[in-house]
């Protein structure tokens, strides 16, 4: 064959290769994935940012980095959640996409790390020296904080993306496989179940004896915490993911059409709506008269309780560099902690909006 | 409304839903939906593949002919053109009759992949992602959320840890690629279609050892469905890529013939698609064999093919 056939040959396959390549890399097709939001938690004055497959330690007052681990990212894979802390030991505590739950301390030396047989996508809940946390392999574990060994496991039928939510003795769970589990936290006993219409992906609320959650299926149900049996449900326009807030005998809750709701904790009743910008996917912080919602278009709202008021906004400069706000803000001391999508870092002061300090994850 | 927007619009977000569906009365089996949306999907697209794969197999039994115009014509473009387009006339074959179904094809094959991508999530981006593409009045699909990954030894949204499906999307790929060529005469397209026909199966085997194994079952059913198809074109045309048509056949022996030897004289292809009054007649492939001059040859090309013929003596 003439060399010049071969190479034209040889031409249109690498393009056509590498076509091919492009629109599958374009489309994502692998299993695990390439990116993740940010996770973000405090303990005293450190704020700890989940980012990618490391967690960075920041001080709370200038946003400088005190710490990170691991060096080695490879290690950890992907995280989704923000780290738990048990004080005053320091240990931290993440789960993530690489099946595995890891336990460190300041400044990041390893204690012990817990392999499961799925990713860790919620966040684990430390109390009394149990670690408890949900994870994609359908189970629920306890575990001692210690050193990582299994108390217990509570298998459920799909993957539990919340945080375990830890009051009196008991554990509630929110599974993706639409139910609501309340557990006994000392052996993992089941005490009661409910089942929703939709997944339940984010914890629930505890107020006034109710267990309050959204769901997938456009509804926010009210439990009674004692028997598990539902007490009221209301409609949202969209899948409700970010658990609910409780502030002053109201409970407040958001969807991703963007809408938060202001609701009687007794009946259910709506008492105010007010459109975001753009859909919901946080948690929402509920204080002092104030609730504090996050949209995915980069914008922060701080709303009145009372009337669903817009009091002000909070926005990073540049909203298209930062990208969306997906993970649960941390409110402490007058300075409302966010986290943006691309890792970046905001403390706004509630008092104006405006900026304290910003964390460029790109310059650590 | 950009082009995003009309494509996640009217391509991405019906095939998902539609996927859903079939996902909530298929006994919310994930691999059986997609297996069913596949075939669904490549049998409502049957009228744009027939014609395409047609005029594909009919422009590849038209290969050795073009080869001898080439030949005839040598540099005179023109005069190839004129030949050539007769000769597809003659033919019935439209030149560019595979391309525009392919090309109304492509965004299906594309959505199809994208809605089993997309219903397939398994992280909180994916499904965040999902959560705006689902049809909220269509009733119950929320409620779908998230799909039953689990499926025999398999966990969908995740590659296969046995290594059995890559094989599969090889081996049924590689198959389909064999029903889908046939020997051409022009050695650049012969090489061309012989590395596909290895490279793309190996390529998408590998590939799938990291592909969620929803995707490979995909990628095999679409292959499975693209086979039966193929074989039922192959049938009616009367032809079998295992059996190439007797000039083509005779073309690969004169071709290894030693120096010196005789050529064979063979008949043109006798395939019903390009027989007509005005068919070229019969033909020596062999290139240092006399050729027949076609009805309608004028004699400035009679004269160029005797130059040439002397200038090979």
């Amino acid at each position: 064959m003439e060399v010049h056939v071969l190479i034209k040959s040889l031409l249109k396959l690498v393009l056509l290769s590498l076509m091919l390549v492009a629109i599958l890399s374009l489309a994502g097709c692998e299993g695990q994935p390439t990116e993740s939001w940010p996770g973000l938690g405090m303990d005293g004055d450190t704020l700890y940012v989940s980012l990618g497959a490391k967690v960075h330690a920041l001080d709370r007052e200038t946003g400088a980095q005190s710490w990170a681990f691991p060096a080695d990212e490879s290690q950890t894979g992907q995280m989704f959640h923000a780290p738990a802390v048990q004080s005053p030991a320091g240990q931290v505590f993440v789960g993530s996409f690489k099946d595995r739950l890891f336990a460190f301390e300041a400044p990041g030396r390893d204690l012990w790390s817990f392999p499961t047989k799925g990713a860790i996508v919620g966040g684990a809940t430390v109390m009394n020296d149990v670690v408890y946390v949900g994870c994609n392999d359908r189970n629920v574990y306890a575990l001692s904080a210690a050193d990582g060994t299994l108390q217990w496991a509570f298998g459920t039928e799909s993957w539990n993306w919340a945080s375990p939510v830890y009051e009196d003795g008991d554990v509630y769970v929110a599974s993706m496989d639409h139910r609501v589990y309340r557990l006994d936290a000392t052996d993992g006993t089941e005490k009661w179940r409910f089942e929703a219409e939709g997944a339940v992906a984010d914890s629930p609320v505890l107020a006034d004896g109710k267990v309050i959650f959204g769901d997938f299926d456009r509804q926010v149900h009210a439990l009674d915490a004692a028997s598990g049996a539902e007490i009221w449900s209301v409609a949202t326009d969209q899948w409700v993911w970010g658990s609910p807030a409780y502030d002053d005998g109201l409970v407040f809750v958001a969807d991703l059409s963007g809408k938060v709701y202001a609701l009687n904790p007794a009946t259910g009743d709506k008492l105010w709506e007010f459109k975001a910008g753009g859909p919901v996917r946080a948690g929402l912080i509920a204080r002092n008269g104030v609730v504090y919602a996050l949209s995915q278009n980069g914008v922060g709202y701080a709303l009145d309780a009372k009337q669903g008021t817009e009091i002000r906004r909070f926005s990073p400069g540049d909203p298209q560099l930062a990208g969306r706000f997906l993970s649960d803000p941390v409110l402490a001391d007058d300075v409302l902690y966010v986290v943006s999508e691309k890792g970046f870092v905001y403390a706004f002061l509630t008092t104006d909006g405006t900026t304290k300090w910003v964390f460029n994850p790109t310059s650590d | 409304m950009g082009i995003s927007e009309l494509w996640t619009s009217f391509f991405l977000q019906p095939m998902l839903n539609s996927l859903l569906w079939l996902y909530s009365v298929l006994g919310h089996n994930f691999a059986l939906s997609i297996t069913v949306f596949t075939i669904i999907v490549r049998l409502v697209t049957l009228p744009l593949t027939i014609p395409q794969m047609t005029s594909s197999k009919k422009m590849q039994v038209l290969q050795p002919k073009l080869k001898e115009l080439k030949k005839k014509h040598g540099d005179d473009k023109e005069a190839m053109t004129r030949a050539q387009m007769d000769l597809y006339k003659e033919a019935g074959v439209n030149p560019m009759g595979g391309c525009l179904p392919m090309l109304v094809q492509f965004p299906i094959w594309i959505g199809l992949y994208q809605s089993i991508y997309q219903a397939m999530a398994v992280n909180p981006i994916q499904v965040l992602d999902l959560s705006q593409n689902i049809y909220l009045n269509f009733p119950n699909l929320s409620q779908m959320i998230p799909l039953n990954d689990q499926f025999l030894w398999l966990n969908l949204g995740r590659p296969d840890p046995y290594y059995i499906l890559p094989v599969l999307v090889a081996a049924s790929m590689f198959f389909q690629q064999k029903l889908m060529t046939m020997p051409s005469a022009d050695p650049s397209s012969e090489s061309m279609t012989k590395s596909m026909t290895y490279t793309m199966p190996l390529m998408f085997g590998f590939f799938s050892l990291n592909f969620s194994s929803g995707l490979s079952i995909y990628f095999i059913m679409s292959s499975l469905v693209g086979i039966v198809i193929q074989l039922g074109i192959n049938k009616v045309m009367g032809m079998d890529s295992s059996n190439p048509p007797a000039n083509e056949k005779s073309k690969s022996k004169d071709t290894k013939r030693p120096v010196g030897e005789q050529p064979v004289k063979v008949d043109v292809p006798s395939v019903a698609v390009i027989e007509s009054e005005n068919a070229t007649p019969a033909q020596d492939y062999g290139s240092n064999a006399p050729q027949s001059v076609p009805a309608g040859s004028n004699t400035r090309e009679k004269g160029k093919r005797r130059r040439a013929r002397k200038k090979k003596r």
